[in-house]
């Protein structure tokens, strides 16, 4: 089969089609979308949703043949590039082509990034079916695959900031999405200025990356911003390391939500369910975690640089995780969530287990998105209830959706052998190795933590007496085929993945390892398996009771005494309100950032600046001496007749003695 | 004491200052109508004198025009008079207002 293939298309053509297929899906769908706006009739809905789902079903058929025939050369590493289709900027010491590059990790998040897609837009028929911006949906949430893809897939790091800048971009209309909904304005406003923040962040540093390399006088033909170039002259990064790379890990910070910035994530997940999925696993936040991924040898550089990720990231996970604590909306919570397992990815990063937090990239793209899918079906089954107090017991009237919350919910707790448990795993195996015992604990921690918040929403949600209410629990079901087929699929993959990374202490494969082995030098990519295998097993043991019991006590406590966590807390108000509020970093944003700012406008700009100088002096001072001059010829017109002929006289003798003098 | 042009010329000015003054000062229509063909005269005495005294046969022709002309403008004059009083009831000045607008 793969050789009539070839025979067809080449293997160039077959990468530009991964990325090619979801621009086309996107236009096609905002050419009905136009097409039909604001028009009474359903339109056609069929066609939008085939294109919708066949454009991201093509780039993953086409992901897999590039995986098939690059794997097939035993010799060589699997990576292929098509070379420039144009010359994008062309200087006499800079010159930038569009050209796609496949490579281990390209490949692989090509890979999870159109899966994902594909799955997700199967969902979304269903999901956004009676929706009105349903052409729209289709359009931008293919747009948003194709900026992801651009980015992962892109040879030189301009390339990728543009796909990442789109990815931005097409994020805040996702998070806009509900254009009768005066609250999204200031959630994309939200979403916006970070975004913002960490594109100036990674320009910043492409800025420097160009002085470094063009003072290295190392540019080859390929280009300054090629990641190969930059990789093969990594040692000239040296002196400028620890500055690049905090560059580019704020843009990591913004994109991933991370603690100081981690405000619009919660934001995000008011957006159309599908879109949330999409931001928060495979588009928006892993982002992030790919510019630091592969950009990998300049971290490595500077410790102090590895060090501060590790500590953010550390932070984020354990904070956030609290946040999700405390939050009632279920998908606020799994907002939460998705912050605290990029802080687990970002402290596998600061250890230099850049392969962990590759992996751990991937099975959380994988359990988020069936987390943030089956609540997404259970909030649609009770007619929009977020609350997951006011929900519970759906578990009996929908079970497919109950068992897929509960199996991602144990990978996200890290219960054996999902896959979130061999990701974790080797983040923990690979911390507690390099001797990092502090981000050990840290990731230990927000392990029980996220177990406990999970189960809880699980607990809540799909077990106990219900809360709903006996009229509408008798109309809770389970929601649309595409919805359910969606959620079987992911149940699948998210029990099977972490079969891909078995580490070899567990007498695994260690495939992913393996696999990213050749971008990730192997001396900062895995610890030494000789002889430490003793300590992986007792740990992954511990770390399984550890979330288990979390996990289990989470469910009963939710499922059955509910009553209970309320009373705790009550007893300790104080921390409940701190964490309920997010540590209140709106407020603390608000005071340092927003009111300043606010008073700056008003009062320099607007009342000092505007209303004074410009409107007073300058536009009300012209018409006012213009008024002066009218009111002085106005009071000559007194309309007397003698008046007038006065002037006549006067002006007669002025001119006389003109012409007389 | 021999008529001279300046004496012709002194007298046109006075009777002209005696017409325009009377135009300001006076608050009745028809007595400024008076006033301006008293103006009339005083540009008719100084056309005529000059006429003489340059032994020039257009002053008096422009004389004649003139006469004409104030003829017809005092037809004018008082006819607008007429229409003004018959509609406003008054011919005093300081009533009529409606050149301002």
């Amino acid at each position: 089969m793969l050789e009539t293939i070839y025979s067809r298309v080449s293997l160039q053509a077959m990468i530009w089609l991964v990325v090619a297929l979801p621009l086309a899906g996107a236009l096609i769908n905002a050419a009905i979308a136009a097409a039909h706006w604001r028009s009474e009739s359903p339109g056609p809905r069929g066609f939008a949703s085939l294109v919708g789902i066949a454009a991201p079903m093509g780039s993953l058929a086409a992901s897999i043949v590039l995986f098939l025939t690059l794997t097939g050369f035993d010799a060589t590493s699997p990576s292929a590039i098509t070379g420039p289709l144009f010359r994008w900027v062309a200087l006499p010491n800079l010159f930038v082509d569009v050209g796609l590059k496949v490579d281990e990790l390209s490949l692989a998040m090509a890979l999870t990034v159109s899966a994902m897609a594909l799955l997700v837009h199967i969902y979304s028929v269903g999901d956004m079916w009676g929706e009105e911006g349903f052409f729209r949906f289709f359009s931008l949430s293919n747009l948003i695959v194709f900026f992801m893809l651009l980015a992962v897939l892109a040879d030189n790091l301009v390339l990728a900031i543009i796909g990442s800048g789109g990815v931005g971009v097409v994020s805040c209309a996702l998070t806009g999405f509900r254009l009768d909904d005066p609250g999204s304005t200031k959630r994309m406003l939200k979403l916006f200025v970070p975004g913002a923040l960490g594109d100036a962040c990674i320009l910043a540093a492409a800025f420097m990356i160009f002085g470094v390399m063009s003072a290295a006088e190392a540019a080859p033909a390929s280009g300054i911003f090629s990641f190969e170039t930059m990789e093969r002259n990594a040692v000239y990064f040296m002196p400028m390391a620890t500055t690049i790379a905090l560059l580019i890990f704020g843009n990591a910070i913004a994109k991933s939500g991370q603690i100081p910035l981690h405000l619009w994530l919660p934001e995000s997940a008011l957006a159309p369910i599908p879109a949330f999925a999409l931001m928060s696993t495979v588009t928006t936040a892993a982002l992030g975690l790919y510019f630091v991924i592969r950009l990998n040898f300049i971290f490595t550089l500077s410790h102090t640089a590895m060090l501060v990720v590790g500590a953010i990231g550390a932070a984020s996970a354990i904070i956030a995780a609290t946040m999700a604590l405390a939050e009632r909306d279920i998908r606020k919570i799994l907002a939460f969530s998705t912050a605290s397992q990029f802080g687990l990815m970002y402290l596998a990063v600061g250890i230099g287990a850049f392969i962990g937090a590759a992996f751990h990239l991937i099975t959380h793209a994988l359990f988020k998105c069936l987390l943030i899918l089956a609540a997404g079906s259970a909030i649609k089954a009770t007619s929009g209830e977020c609350d997951i107090m006011a929900m519970g017991g759906l578990k009996r009237r929908m079970p497919v959706t109950g068992w897929a919350f509960v199996i991602s919910a144990a990978a996200l707790a890290g219960i054996a052998p999902l896959s979130g448990f061999m990701s974790v795993q080797s983040i923990l195996g690979e911390a507690f190795e390099r001797g990092q015992v502090l981000l050990w604990v840290c990731g230990f921690a927000t392990l029980g933590i996220g177990a406990f918040y999970i189960f809880r929403a699980a607990g809540a949600m799909f077990f106990g007496d219900s809360a709903l209410g006996a009229a509408k629990y008798k109309r809770v079901t389970e929601p649309t085929m595409s919805m359910v087929l969606a959620s079987m699929i992911l149940m699948t993959l998210v029990a099977a993945a972490g079969f891909l990374g078995v580490p070899q202490c567990f007498h695994g494969q260690d495939r992913i390892g393996v696999w990213l082995g050749g971008i990730i030098p192997s001396e900062v990519g895995r610890a030494s398996v000789d002889g430490a295998c003793g300590n992986w097993i007792v740990l992954a043991a511990v770390s399984l009771l550890w979330s288990a019991h979390f996990a289990v006590l989470g469910w009963l406590i939710y499922a059955q005494k509910r009553d209970w966590a309320a009373r705790v807390a009550r007893r300790i108000k104080p921390i409940t309100v701190l964490v309920s509020r997010g540590y209140f970093f709106d407020e603390i944003y608000s005071f340092i950032l927003v009111k300043p700012f606010m008073w700056f406008s008003n009062v320099i700009v607007r009342q000092g600046i505007d209303r004074t100088a410009v409107d007073g002096i300058a536009t009300d001072g012209a018409a006012r001496s213009l008024g002066l001059v009218a009111a002085l010829a106005q009071a000559a017109q007194t309309g007397v007749l003698y008046h007038y002929m006065l002037y006549f006289l006067i002006g007669a003798i002025a001119i006389i003695a003109l012409v007389a003098l | 004491m021999t008529l001279t042009l300046q004496h012709v010329l002194i007298f046109s000015v006075a009777l002209f200052s005696i017409g325009a003054a009377g135009a300001c000062v006076r608050r009745n229509m028809l007595m400024m109508l008076i006033s301006i063909q008293i103006m009339f005269s005083a540009s008719v005495v100084a056309m005529a004198g000059f006429s003489r005294w340059n032994l020039l046969p257009e002053g008096n022709a422009a004389t004649f025009f003139i006469i004409a002309i104030a003829a017809a403008e005092a037809a004018v004059g008082l006819a607008l008079l007429l229409a003004v009083f018959t509609r406003c009831g008054t011919l005093h000045a300081d009533e009529m207002k409606l050149l301002k607008d």
